[in-house]
């Protein structure tokens, strides 16, 4: 059996802080490949390099945040109920 | 060719997709397909320099947005259908030598709303009945693209196995007023033997009826019938366990560990609110029982369904209970 490369991962900061979750932003945009496939490019202003940055503003389609309906509670409070 | 063909001994639906057969095959290590598109370099699927999580359309799909006309007649018996619906695959990094193990926990936390992006989006299409977030890792299990990367797939129906569960969940529901999962959560803390890990907001364990060795699912604590359900929080507390649990993996025998990585979450074709008996989990199958042996869905698994364990979940759980990092 060939083993697959070791890829021994140290255990890193696994924290994500308050401010992180809080201020958790992402952006997306959509474009059309040349064979008509669609393709979403996600970017996270908070974490991005400058080379990501820059290559997701030079993607010429609109900008769109993802929004995620977080303050929709679709559940009602009786059965939201935790283990 | 491509369409769906009914099986009625099963009762579900087969999908053929000939043209799959000559889909992307270990490509040459300077050809990734996934890579970004560097300038003078080949055109690869990805049009940028750069990138941090893309999605697109597969190309060797096997369901359509809009499929061709089924190029067999099917009958009463054995009826057939489009094979319309949505696969995506979303790359995770654009560094082809990482994986979700090695990521930072802020990318996996940026990769759960990309999925719960994608849930509601795909969901929100009225052909669509499933979202089935998975990946397919190692060679072991098939992949013949390294990049680090995941599928989406969006059904027309709601596929067998999250059906079972489902109608399994609704069936307890009605008999006792409790959600299935959670009294099954509830049955492993009070146990704790095949706990891996836990946080405020969730719990990995080796499930009492684990079908593979090291098989771990991982579950809110809270009643999230989908991605959708979970606050920002929670979102993060799942990015959390979530490369607890992958990590664990890479270390247990010091080298990547292949796995299937699925996702099970309430159908789209209501709300929440419909499916409060339901919980969203995480579930892993890795394929190996020991460092060099794997586990093989043979005549019992596959013909019969039955799954034969070689291993007890609470010592495989103990075992991965005690192989950093840890989380408890």
């Amino acid at each position: 059996m060939r083993d697959s490369p070791a890829r021994r991962t140290a255990s890193l900061n696994f924290s994500l802080t308050s401010e992180e979750i809080e201020t958790m932003h992402i952006l997306k945009k959509q474009i059309q490949k040349e064979d008509g496939r669609y393709l979403i490019f996600y970017h996270a202003p908070a974490s991005a390099t400058e080379a990501q940055r820059k290559a997701f503003r030079e993607i010429d389609a609109p900008e769109q945040p993802v929004t995620l309906l977080d303050d929709r509670n679709c559940l009602p409070a009786e059965e939201s109920h935790r283990v | 060719m491509s369409e769906l063909r009914w099986n009625p001994l099963l009762e579900e639906w087969v999908i053929t997709a000939t043209h799959r057969q000559d889909r992307t095959f270990f490509p040459p290590p300077d050809y990734n397909p996934l890579a970004p598109t560097q300038p003078g370099g080949f055109p690869t699927e990805i049009p940028s320099a750069s990138y941090e999580i893309v999605v697109f359309e597969n190309k060797f799909p096997s369901l359509r947005q809009s499929p061709p006309d089924p190029a067999i007649a099917g009958s009463d018996l054995t009826p057939v259908r489009p094979a319309r619906g949505i696969c995506e695959v979303i790359c995770y990094t654009p560094d082809a030598e990482a994986e979700l193990a090695t990521l930072p926990v802020q990318k996996v936390h940026e990769l759960i709303y990309v999925w719960t992006d994608r849930f509601l989006e795909l969901g929100a299409r009225d052909f669509v009945k499933y979202v089935y977030i998975f990946e397919n890792k190692g060679k072991e299990i098939g992949v013949t693209l390294s990049h680090p990367h995941g599928q989406i797939y969006a059904y027309p129906f709601v596929p067998p196995i999250p059906r079972r569960e489902l109608d399994a969940a609704h069936r307890y529901y009605q008999s006792t007023g409790r959600d299935l999962i959670g009294d099954v959560l509830q049955q492993e803390l009070e146990d704790g033997r095949r706990l891996v890990a836990q946080n405020e907001a969730f719990v990995a364990v080796v499930p009492f009826f684990a079908r593979y060795p090291y098989e771990v699912q991982i579950f809110p604590r809270a009643v999230r019938p989908a991605l959708s359900d979970f606050n920002a929080d929670e979102r993060a507390a799942l990015a959390r366990i979530l490369k607890t649990v992958i990590e664990k993996y890479n270390n247990l025998w010091q080298r990547s560990l292949p796995y299937i990585m699925l996702m099970h979450q309430r159908p789209t074709d209501g709300t929440s609110a419909d499916y409060a008996y339901y919980r969203f989990h995480i579930e892993f199958y890795p394929p190996y029982r020991t460092p060099d042996k794997l586990k093989y869905l043979a005549g019992s698994e596959a013909g019969a369904g039955v799954f034969i364990n070689d291993t007890l979940a609470e010592v495989t759980a103990e075992t991965l209970r005690n192989t950093p990092p840890y989380l408890i």
